[in-house]
């Protein structure tokens, strides 16, 4: 499985997580995730996600006036984006607990 | 060494470009496809002058990434409703040719108020309809239901129309002789030219030229009677078949 794959779903959580910290544009959350590490995916993957976070109205946007000429479009979350992000921070918790259970009982050589 | 400030590469404005005209064509909302390529402009913009590729921020195919952000976005039906008073027509014009050809253009009372009475009805119903899918928010196979739905009602319609006309006596209005006839049959062509100049494709010229140049040429043969109503019946829906076979070839080998 490629680590594209393992992203599908988790960085939706992550979106909503740096959204969370405060209002952000396109190429702004682009730059951020990929301060974070996540270099796997081209950058553009983040629009039909932001799409439809927007859709799903776990975002939303507001056009504001850029220093470089055309306007932004900044994202926020929404109550519901917020309690998205909460429940998703509660599944990715239990999950990476699991894996890494088994990875470290792998590593330490017992069956 | 210094880019233009608010100058793309060739390989980005190309981009864009083909985003626009694919969303476009894919139905979706005007507002939403300005929307999002505004936003792509100014993130690609960015992208160039901290020396990115177009690759980066779209990957190594437009193509799925375009069909990645169509997805996400709803269908304008309202914008599609444009197509159905030309596809009304259309219908008009083949129910007129159909005639003209085979038993003259003869049409009761019940006929002449029905038909635009009916598209009347249609009219209104698939505005409400597109209305209302528009703005909830639909699955594919609900939204595929919808459509089914949409495509069967004017088929019942018309039945029922036709059945109306059988059981229910209506003094005939509308009796045309043979120029009357010619005459009707050279609106419908006009109708289906028009059309087809107007939607820029063959397809109102080659589908009823299909349909109809069959069964003139059987009706001048010297077969019998069955074997002339077998091939009427099912010549044109070979001959349709194998034209979507080919047309849907050659898009397979544009793209």
């Amino acid at each position: 499985m490629s680590s594209t794959q393992m992203l599908k779903g988790i960085l939706d959580g992550c979106l909503l997580a740096i959204i969370d910290e405060g209002e952000v544009y396109g190429y702004e959350l682009a730059e951020k995730l990929a301060s974070f590490g996540f270099h796997q995916t081209s950058e553009g993957t983040i629009y039909p996600l932001l799409l439809r976070m927007q859709k799903e109205k776990l975002v939303t946007t507001t056009l504001k006036k850029s220093t470089a000429g055309p306007r932004r479009k900044y994202y926020a979350l929404t109550q519901k984006g917020e309690e998205e992000l909460a429940a998703f921070i509660e599944r990715w918790n239990q999950l990476s607990r699991s894996v890494d259970q088994i990875i470290q009982r792998k590593g330490s050589g017992e069956k | 060494m210094n880019v233009q400030p608010n100058k793309l590469s060739k390989r980005s404005e190309d981009f864009l470009d083909n985003l626009r005209l694919y969303l476009t064509t894919s139905g979706k909302k005007e507002d939403e496809i300005e929307d999002i390529v505004s936003e792509l402009e100014d993130h690609l913009l960015e992208a160039e002058k901290h020396g990115k590729s177009t690759e980066d921020i779209i990957g190594h195919s437009p193509k799925t990434y375009m069909e990645q952000l169509s997805k996400e976005m709803p269908v304008d039906f309202m914008a599609l409703i444009k197509y159905v008073p030309v596809l009304l027509l259309g219908v008009f014009a083949y129910i007129l040719l159909g005639d003209a050809i085979r038993s003259g253009v003869k049409y009761s009372l019940i006929q002449v108020i029905g038909y635009p009475l009916l598209c009347l009805i249609l009219l209104v119903v698939y505005m409400k309809i597109f209305k209302y899918t528009a703005s909830m928010e639909l699955s594919k196979t609900a939204n595929g239901m919808v459509l089914f739905l949409i495509g069967c009602l004017p088929i019942t319609l018309f039945i029922g129309l036709l059945i109306l006309n059988d059981r229910v006596d209506s003094p005939m209005i509308i009796h045309l002789g043979i120029k009357g006839n010619i005459a009707a049959a050279f609106i419908a062509v006009l109708i289906f030219v028009s059309i087809s100049i107007w939607s820029k494709t063959w397809f109102t010229i080659i589908i009823p030229v299909l349909l109809f140049t069959p069964e003139l040429l059987i009706k001048m043969t010297s077969l019998n009677q069955e074997m002339k109503l077998i091939l009427t019946v099912t010549i044109p829906f070979i001959l349709i078949g194998i034209y979507f076979y080919m047309s849907y070839r050659k898009e397979k080998a544009g793209s």
